[in-house]
């Protein structure tokens, strides 16, 4: 069984996913399978925050869907990065290295900072 | 159109209801993990029963799931319906500039049906429907008239103005109304007598604001003490539009003195824009207390009896009421009466007893009260008219869009072989008629504009705001005009497209078009002549059609035969036009240019001609058999074709050769139905050859019979 996880914070769900898609189509699972991996199975994915996340996505038409095949031959929905999602991935990157950054600096800085 | 991304396409393809999509995914996903913790180990059902450890109740995430899709569905589904009305009508566009003559006709001609009807309609409603601006309560609120038996004419008569005693009366002593007021209006010289100007005034009771929901622009209306008889206050609440002009819209007005009339009077008030008490055709200046307004009149006296006191010597008004909720008209009106009688009898009143009034409850609109007024009696014709013409305008502009839909067939069947579905076709040709009815609508609004003031000018008294298109209710009317005659204008046109056959289109080619008859165009052309008919005064144009062709008078009875007689008639005509230089040439006989032409056409019919099939589409009837056998090599090679099947074919293809276009071969002729043999064959002659021509011979009995048989 899987070492405890951390949860993904909400609002980097979203993040993950578009860079999870831009590695080229993939369904929900695989997706999950990719942050899980990407993270050294640090983060742990809720399905039940990961399907809406994704649909949402879809309706912000930031990642597009097609169902197809799957390597087992199952019908699967495959999602991809539309050129809206793919900008908008350049913007939350840079945002989200921005933020941690900053959240770093403050947990690492003394009482008075100057 | 802007490109629908590729995954929408599949989307639309599989079609699959959207909560199965959303358990399709989700199950994928199960199975996905089972096999994942298969793979490391667990059994089938172990495995099982740690996914649906893991996953815990999906439900809630699932619901959120299918409602998410279902907005993306929706929008995809507007966007597409924007994307298609879009398409639509920058296609109708693009098609209405490449003929812009079409375009202009038929949108001239609905500009004039429908800028006739927002004339007629801006006036008629005014008169008739729109009651005063800001009433309150304006279902329930009514004039009152008294009737009174006319001793010695028939029936009764009406009086407009209700005595002023009476009103007060009444509103103090009836139970089923909110409120009663007494209003009247005359012209005044407002100002210092040197520079005085005449406008109306309305002398108002104090109530009379309360029928209104409008708080003043400036100050307060005058009360009750101030509209005391016997003289009333002398306080004026000024009208918008004399405060802007005569003191520029300054706060100071308040407290200026203004004469009106005899009495300089103080303003203490400005009503708010665009009100105009109960008379917006006439909308006074100022407004004072109905106790100023009748004392500025002189009223016999007799028995000591006032203005405010007397039944029939005393001040006259317009009597308003707001009915209490739930209280019927009638129940108004036998209360009233009921009133009015028990005081008929009174020391104060002096009516002989035989003469006793009836309360008509009746519109707060003067046209619409209890008697139709003359105004009211024009503008309803006026109105009836208007409305005839634009049924003749759509009449005109549904059968010019027929006959483009006629000529387009093989455009549509083309379409339709490409896949186009007929819903969007039939949404296209009702788009394409929605768009020229707007272009109508706004070419009528420029006619309102222009004819609409002189229409006005008959009917209402100018004022500021009486300007056609600024109204907002002639716009609407316009626009729901437009609509209406859009769709029913396109309906058959587009009823044309949705059922067409596209293969008998696709094969028999374009040109075949122009000479085909539809019913629908025949029976439009017939409702249109029984409509010019009847309005122009003994239906010349359709007798007119009927003279040209005498010899088909069999015909001319058969009810939707009036339209394919006018084409007939063009035709006919068309084809005199091109003989006549010949005639006077003394060439008549060689081919011309319309017989060229006409060859052309039947060539194109000739090569679908398949010899020995009895009902081809070739017309054989009322064939020469001497030309017959100069001609035309498949006649001469298949004679008993001709011949012999010549009366059961002929009966079976009768009516299919009513819709099939007439035309002229070299050899063998093909005689439009109706046409007399003898005529029909000097005005076809076909051959250069004189000898031929003068071998000729008028038909046998038997053949004409034949004829006349077959059809």
């Amino acid at each position: 069984m899987p070492a405890p996880k951390v949860e993904v914070l909400r609002g980097t769900l979203d993040l993950l996913i578009l860079k999870a898609v831009s590695w080229g189509p993939m369904h929900g699972y695989a997706v999950a399978q990719w942050i899980e991996r990407a993270t050294n199975d640090v983060l742990r994915i809720e399905e039940g925050t990961l399907y809406p996340a994704l649909h949402r996505l879809e309706n912000r038409e930031w990642i597009a869907a097609e169902w197809g095949r799957s390597d087992n031959n199952q019908r699967a929905k495959f999602y991809s990065l539309t050129p809206k999602g793919r900008a908008q991935l350049r913007v939350e990157t840079r945002t989200w290295t921005v933020y941690a950054k900053a959240v770093f600096e403050a947990l690492d800085a003394p009482a008075n900072p100057s | 159109m802007t490109k629908i991304p590729a995954w929408r396409r599949y989307l639309t393809f599989w079609r699959t209801p959207i909560a199965q999509d959303v358990d399709d995914e989700l199950r994928f996903h199960t199975s996905m993990r089972v096999k994942e913790y298969v793979a490391r180990g667990m059994s089938e059902d172990e495995a099982r029963r740690a996914v649906a450890m893991r996953l815990g109740d999906m439900t809630a995430a699932q619901s959120e799931c299918v409602e998410l899709s279902e907005a993306r569905e929706r929008n995809r589904r507007n966007a597409a319906f924007l994307d298609a009305l879009r398409s639509d009508v920058r296609y109708a566009l693009r098609g209405l500039r490449a003929r812009p003559g079409f375009a202009a006709a038929i949108i001239l001609t609905l500009g004039l049906g429908i800028g006739a009807n927002a004339a007629v309609f801006s006036v008629v409603d005014r008169l008739l429907f729109r009651t005063a601006p800001m009433l309150r309560d304006a279902a329930r609120t009514h004039r009152v008239y008294l009737s009174y038996p006319n001793p010695n004419l028939e029936g009764n008569f009406i009086l407009d103005g209700v005595p002023y005693a009476r009103i007060a009366e009444l509103s103090h002593a009836s139970k089923s109304l909110v409120r009663t007021a007494a209003f009247k209006s005359d012209r005044f010289t407002i100002g210092e007598p040197e520079e005085g100007r005449d406008r109306q005034i309305a002398g108002v009771t104090a109530s009379f604001f309360d029928f209104f929901d409008a708080p003043p622009a400036l100050g307060r209306y005058f009360n009750t003490q101030e509209d005391a008889p016997p003289n009333g206050e002398t306080v004026v609440v000024l009208s918008y539009g004399l405060w802007q002009t005569e003191y520029g819209g300054r706060a100071d007005a308040l407290g200026a003195k203004l004469r009106i009339g005899e009495r300089v009077y103080t303003v203490i008030g400005v009503a708010p824009r665009w009100f105009a008490g109960m008379t917006p055709d006439t909308p006074p200046a100022a407004f004072i207390p109905f106790s100023s307004y009748a004392a500025s009149f002189t009223y016999p006296d007799r028995d000591g009896l006032r203005w405010w006191t007397s039944y029939d010597v005393g001040a006259q008004a317009n009597m308003l009421v707001t009915r209490k909720p739930g209280v019927s008209v009638a129940q108004v009106r036998d209360e009233l009466t009921r009133l009015t009688r028990q005081r008929w009898g009174d020391g104060i009143s002096q009516g002989p007893p035989d003469l006793q009034p009836t309360a008509v409850v009746a519109s707060t609109l003067a046209e619409r009260g209890p008697e139709q007024t003359s105004a009211s009696k024009v503008a309803g014709l006026v109105g009836a008219m208007a409305l005839v013409v634009l049924l003749i305008a759509g009449a005109n502009v549904a059968n010019l869009l027929l006959a483009r839909a006629l000529r387009r067939r093989r455009e549509v069947a083309v379409r339709l072989a490409l896949g186009v579905s007929r819903s969007r076709l039939v949404s296209q040709f009702l788009t394409e008629t929605l768009v020229l009815a707007v272009f109508g609508g706004l070419a009528g609004l420029v006619a309102a504009r222009w004819g609409g003031p002189a229409l006005r000018a008959a009917f209402l008294t100018p004022s500021a705001d009486n300007t056609v298109v600024t109204d907002a209710r002639t716009l609407m009317f316009v626009g729901v005009i437009v609509v209406i005659a859009g769709v029913l204008t396109g309906l058959a046109p587009a009823w044309h497209a949705g059922r067409l056959d596209v293969t008998r289109h696709l094969r028999i080619g374009v040109r075949e078009g122009t000479l085909q008859r539809s019913r629908a165009r025949a029976a439009l052309l017939v409702v249109q002549g029984r409509i010019v008919g009847s309005t122009a005064r003994g239906g010349g144009s359709v007798r007119a059609k009927s003279e040209q062709r005498p010899q088909s008078a069999a015909r001319l009875r058969r009810g939707a035969a009036a339209g394919r007689r006018s084409q007939h008639a063009r035709h006919s005509a068309r084809q005199r036009a091109h003989r006549r230089p010949l005639e006077s040439t003394g060439r008549v006989g060689t081919p011309g240019s319309w017989c060229r032409t006409r060859c052309g056409r039947a060539s194109n019919a000739l090569s679908m001609l398949r010899p020995g099939r009895s009902g081809g589409p070739s017309g054989r009837h009322g064939l020469d058999p001497l030309h017959q056998a100069a001609g035309n090599p498949l006649e001469c090679r298949f004679p008993g074709v001709f011949r012999d099947d010549a009366h059961a074919d002929r009966a079976r293809a009768s009516d299919r050769f009513e819709r099939r276009p007439r035309c002229a071969t070299s050899g063998g002729r093909q005689q439009p139905p109706g046409r007399d043999a003898v005529a029909g064959s000097r005005r076809d002659r076909p051959m250069p050859d004189a000898a031929h021509s003068r071998a000729r011979r008028p038909p046998t009995r038997r053949e004409r019979t034949e004829v006349v048989a077959a059809r």
